[in-house]
């Protein structure tokens, strides 16, 4: 049902005057006590930059994107804050001795938004259809693994992996978004469908409307949700130019600090007021340099790679730019405090050491001022790739880089034409986003192991052994067995230095308490989104984990 | 005003020239601590990166200068080749290069660099060709309304009458009368060139790698948090007021001038 204006108004009328009234039902106990609480199920309003597209499970743009369509469609698994996979539209499933085979059950009580109920036909659908169809890699959930998916009765579906993959339930059974047989049957080309009817999903939320050019989308809870009621009325989101200047002013009710982090002083406003809550992370997302080794000549030349490491400053990077609010880059990949993190190869600034490592490989520099030269003769100078709201990064590495011959050209770009350009591999260099570091540690194997090929991975870099150890870690159900073989890659890539983490910045999420305060950043992600604090699991429930759903006070 | 404007634009071209000698720092190294406040070591304080502000608007002056010079020197020139061209060629000549002046004063500049700048990159170049291509015809429009009359003055009669060519007819006569109008022409183009430059700068269009103050700007307004402290007044400020003074200049010299050599504010006038 569609609502119209006044609706509309009134509602927001209705939440507005409601939160002026106060009440008394403010559920943290951290002294706030006489503050207003929520009262009635509250509507959430949003922020984003831009515009993370269509929200169909073909068309999302980026994690933001895959969060905005998660709340429209379900997985069989899905996350809470604790980090542990719930039963979701699966109610149980069972794994064959051998991890190649799944049975999945799934519930019987669940219907699609326009009534149909959900069947086991629905789930075999959706991996044929995922299979069938041309994806652009910036699409996050994509079926990997799975060899053959039958529905073996009305609610039972049995899945057959080509390699047993221990990540199957997290990277997989709770990421990709189950689609209904009886609207995506009569749709060829998935990518092009951008018709708000097909969205059809089992999902807590329907879209009311979405606006691409205004990048805003208006979600509005389902009544008939499986697990109940959501907490959460409605999220709107539009978009602000500066998220947490919006809350600020009162405009939003949460916002997330930009992704490439934040100086102290940015969130000082914040942390003054008892009214707003703050969380934080750090560690769940890098910013890497990325060298497109697939060009040859330098970018595919290992002492290259470490002399660019050398003479990148990378703790003052996080000095300068953050204040400190981040960790500096670690050529191992997975940043200090993820649980498979072992201590490699750090190559410390030393613009001397750089200076001879390019020097004794051929490297020459007449005068020793200048752009370097490669042995065939070809200047260093290297066309870099970045955001256009990134500039700051850029110039602190690019000031360094050219104290030792080596001249970086920056080109900035768009968010969607950045993600693209590294998917497709079209870039010298890049300085790119990775929201995949905090997750599972096969998410190396994305980024480095040759055959892998993701959004993430590096253009033409390839050693047998990484990928060995890539896939043996993919099958190993033996802890320890992983760790070692996860160990031996860090080492791996920190000597290659396939590409380079700048920084891992600390992410902040700031809120106003008295609309919602159930946020959570989900460990190790959820579904496919990056370590965005945006889990629909806290808008359905009102907490921070298990399925009881908060009891709304009237 | 004319003084006033050759003051501000004078002390513009000092700056240019001398910052390497005036600049107390590199503008693009890190030489402070980050955010700092204006002291004696830095005078404006400095940004996000530790660079030192100070530095930073004094070498600010180059990109804006050479962009306002260079784009009016374009537009000056062919504005003058074409007006003059069609003032005294008149015809058919005349009919299509005023025709082009029209489809040209009807493009919307802002807009069309914008573009341009999105689809091919803003370097100082490109900026100077584009701005020097889309403002001549300001300049062509008001050479030919003085070509045509001069081309029927006595002394422009006779000259040709006595067998000048049409060179001789340029060099000798035109020009200098053309003069003053050629000064105003430049230093209208120059003002909005200025503006521009910083405006694309300003909106993340411009070169990345050169300091300019409308670059000094779009980095400023990327900070999150820039408003929640005292930090603004002098990392927004300065580069603010800098583009306003040049801007002023140029536009305190050719309001000054105009009256004087616009032939239709003349008319107007008397």
């Amino acid at each position: 049902m569609a609502m119209d204006r006044r609706t509309f108004l009134t509602a927001a009328l209705g939440t507005a005057g409601a939160l002026a009234l106060g009440g008394c039902d403010n559920p943290d106990a951290d002294g706030d006590a006489g503050r207003p609480g929520p009262v009635g199920r509250p509507t959430i309003r949003l922020g984003a930059p831009q515009d993370f597209g269509f929200p169909s499970p073909f068309t999302y743009l980026a994690g933001p994107g895959y969060t905005r369509m998660s709340l429209l469609y379900d997985t069989l698994l899905w996350k809470d804050g604790s980090g542990e996979l719930l039963p979701w539209l699966a109610s149980r499933y069972e794994r064959s001795d051998d991890g190649r085979r799944y049975t999945f059950e799934l519930r019987d009580d669940v219907v699609w938004s326009d009534g149909v109920p959900l069947t086991a036909e629905d789930v075999a659908f959706t991996f044929g259809y995922f299979a069938a169809q041309t994806l652009s890699p910036t699409i996050l959930a994509q079926p990997n693994f799975v060899s053959e998916v039958r529905a073996t009765g009305n609610h039972i579906i049995e899945m057959t992996l080509d390699v047993a993959a221990v990540t199957f339930p997290e990277a997989i059974a709770a990421a990709i978004p189950i689609i209904p047989r009886h609207v995506w049957s009569n749709v060829a080309e998935a990518s092009k469908a951008q018709d708000p009817a097909v969205l059809v999903g089992t999902g807590p939320y329907r879209l009311e409307s979405y606006d691409r050019a205004q990048a805003s989308y208006l979600f509005a809870a389902r009544d008939d949700y499986f697990l109940g009621r959501p907490y959460v009325e409605r999220i709107e989101i539009t978009a602000v130019g500066n998220e947490l200047t919006a809350l600020l002013a009162g405009g939003i009710d949460a916002a997330g600090s930009a992704v490439t982090g934040v100086q102290p002083v940015a969130l000082g406003p914040f942390r003054d007021d008892p009214s707003y809550g703050l969380i934080e992370e750090t560690g769940g997302f890098a910013i890497p340099l990325y060298f497109n080794h697939s060009r040859g000549g330098a970018m595919a030349d290992v002492v290259f790679r470490r002399a660019c490491a050398l003479a990148i400053d990378r703790p003052n990077i996080v000095e300068r730019l953050l204040g400190g609010n981040g960790l500096p880059g670690n050529p191992g990949y997975l940043p200090p405090g993820h649980p498979f993190h072992v201590e490699v190869e750090q190559y410390p600034f030393d613009l001397e050491a750089a200076n001879k490592l390019l020097d004794s490989a051929g490297y020459t520099r007449p005068g020793g001022t200048g752009v370097r030269q490669a042995p065939d003769g070809t200047p260093l100078r290297f066309a870099v790739s970045v955001l256009n709201s990134l500039p700051a990064v850029v110039e602190l590495v690019l000031a360094t880089l050219s104290e030792v011959g080596i001249e970086l050209v920056p080109e900035s770009l768009s968010l969607p034409a950045l993600l693209g350009a590294r998917a497709r591999g079209d870039y010298e260099m890049t300085i790119n986003f990775d929201g995949g570091v905090g997750a599972d540690p096969d998410s190396m194997r994305r980024v480095y192991s040759s055959p892998a090929g993701g959004s993430t991975a590096v253009p033409g870099y390839a050693n047998p052994e990484l990928d060995d150890l890539a896939q043996r870690q993919l099958v190993t159900s033996d802890q320890a067995e992983r760790r070692a073989l996860i160990a031996r890659m860090q080492e791996i890539v920190a000597l290659d230095v396939p590409l380079l983490p700048l920084y891992y910045p600390t992410l902040y999420h700031a809120f106003d308490k008295s609309v919602f305060d159930a946020w959570y950043f989900t460990p190790g992600n959820a579904g496919a989104a990056g370590p965005f604090p945006y889990n629909k699991h806290a808008f359905i429930t009102g907490r921070i984990s298990g399925l009881d759903i908060r009891t709304v006070s009237d | 005003m004319t003084l006033a404007g050759a003051a501000l634009l004078g002390l513009l071209i000092l700056v240019a020239v001398l910052a390497p000698v005036l600049s107390p720092y590199d503008p693009r190294d890190s030489v402070g601590p980050s955010l700092q406040s204006p002291t004696f070591a830095h005078l404006l304080g400095t940004n996000d990166l530790g660079q030192d502000i100070f530095s930073q608007i004094l070498w600010g002056a180059r990109p804006s200068l050479l962009v306002g010079v260079g784009a009016a020197a374009l537009a000056v020139s062919v504005g003058v080749a074409v007006g003059v061209g069609a003032g005294l060629r008149g015809g058919w000549a005349d009919t299509i290069a005023m025709r082009v002046v029209d489809v040209f004063l009807a493009l919307p500049v802002l807009p069309l660099l914008v573009l341009i700048a999105a689809l091919v990159g803003a370097n100082r170049t490109t900026l100077i060709v584009v701005i020097g291509l889309v403002r001549w015809p300001e300049v062509a429009r008001l050479t030919r309304g003085q070509t045509l009359s001069l081309r029927h003055r006595g002394y422009v009669q006779a000259s040709r009458g006595f067998g000048g060519g049409l060179g001789h007819v340029v060099r000798r006569h035109l020009l200098p009368a053309l003069g003053p109008l050629i000064a105003s022409g430049f230093v209208t183009v120059g003002a909005v060139a200025v503006l521009m430059e910083a405006g694309l700068a300003f909106l993340g269009l411009g070169d990345t790698t050169v300091v300019s103050w409308g670059l000094m700007l779009n980095r400023a307004l990327l900070f999150p948090g820039l408003y929640y402290s005292a930090l603004w007044t002098w990392w927004v400020l300065p580069a603010g007021f800098a583009i306003s003074l040049a801007v002023l200049g140029f536009t305190f010299l050719s309001v000054s001038l105009e009256p004087r050599f616009n032939p239709a504010w003349q008319r107007s006038t008397s």
